[in-house]
């Protein structure tokens, strides 16, 4: 994966961490939804607590050790997530993460759009 | 991947959980019914759910293990509660028998109305759920504006 000059890894990791968002809003739905069935085990992502973990210093993720999280292991687990059982349905605790995904996934396209609003304001020199 | 399925899986939660509150609502109407078409008094009904993957829509973009991840929930069956009929000494009911007793629908309406409220509850949840996944998707136009 190169490194574009205008379309960075910052766009593309917020562009993945939005999909990543979605599937979670999903996971929560399926959640919900069968919260009532018997014998339905609950649905979490569950490599979130490492991406999370390694997505706050990102951008200046050096590994000196080999036990380190390895940048490209990162963008592998957003595209490729995985889905863990973690038990029976708390409805809480699945309102919480509702809660929680809307705002995430709302922060960054905020995010995204002062990205863009930078990258304009570069395009015409300021001027504009 | 998208939010319409999101919405499709809490369209499939409202679904089943409105079909909870209508027979809830059969046997709280039908607490002193003796009378049925098999001769009986009323039989109280459950509700059986049941998880349906929906896979089809994730089978190219995502691959196998996540197919069967995402479930909608299903209603499986109504059936009859196995329980016996409630028997009242009633001798000038039309439907007593020899011995003055009735056999009167076995509905406890303290566990019907509990029930409604649990059936409550989670229609909103799910209510809930598809207000935020609508949220999203009218958000995610914003991108770049």
């Amino acid at each position: 994966m190169s490194d574009d000059i205008v379309f960075d890894r910052t766009i593309r990791l917020m562009q993945d961490r939005l999909s990543l968002s979605s599937l979670n809003q999903e996971i929560i739905s399926s959640n919900l939804a069968n919260i009532n069935t018997p014998r339905y085990v609950a649905k979490e992502l569950s490599f979130e607590k490492v991406l999370r973990e390694s997505l706050e210093d990102r951008v200046h993720l050096a590994t000196s050790s080999e036990k380190h999280i390895d940048p490209t292991d990162v963008q592998h687990a957003i595209r490729f997530p995985e889905i863990a059982g973690s038990g029976p349905v708390d409805l809480d605790e699945e309102m919480m993460k509702l809660s929680k995904n809307s705002i995430e996934y709302q922060f960054i396209i905020s995010m995204l759009n002062k990205k863009f609003a930078l990258l304009k304001h570069a395009i015409g020199e300021g001027g504009m | 991947m998208d939010f319409e399925t999101s919405m499709k899986i809490s369209a499939s939660g409202l679904a089943a959980h409105r079909a909870w509150m209508n027979v809830l609502s059969a046997n709280l109407a039908n607490v002193n019914t003796t009378r049925t078409a098999n001769g009986n008094p009323y039989e109280r009904r459950t509700i059986i759910y049941e998880t349906v993957p929906c896979s089809e829509q994730f089978g190219e973009v995502l691959g196998d293990a996540l197919d069967e991840e995402l479930n909608q929930v299903h209603v499986a069956d109504i059936v009859s509660d196995g329980r016996d009929f409630k028997e009242v000494y009633n001798p000038g009911h039309p439907d007593a028998d020899d011995r003055g007793i009735v056999r009167m629908p076995n509905i406890n309406p303290v566990e019907e109305m509990a029930n409604l409220l649990i059936a409550s509850r989670s229609y909103e949840a799910n209510l809930a759920a598809l207000n935020t996944a609508r949220q999203l998707a009218v958000k995610a136009i914003d991108i770049g504006k």
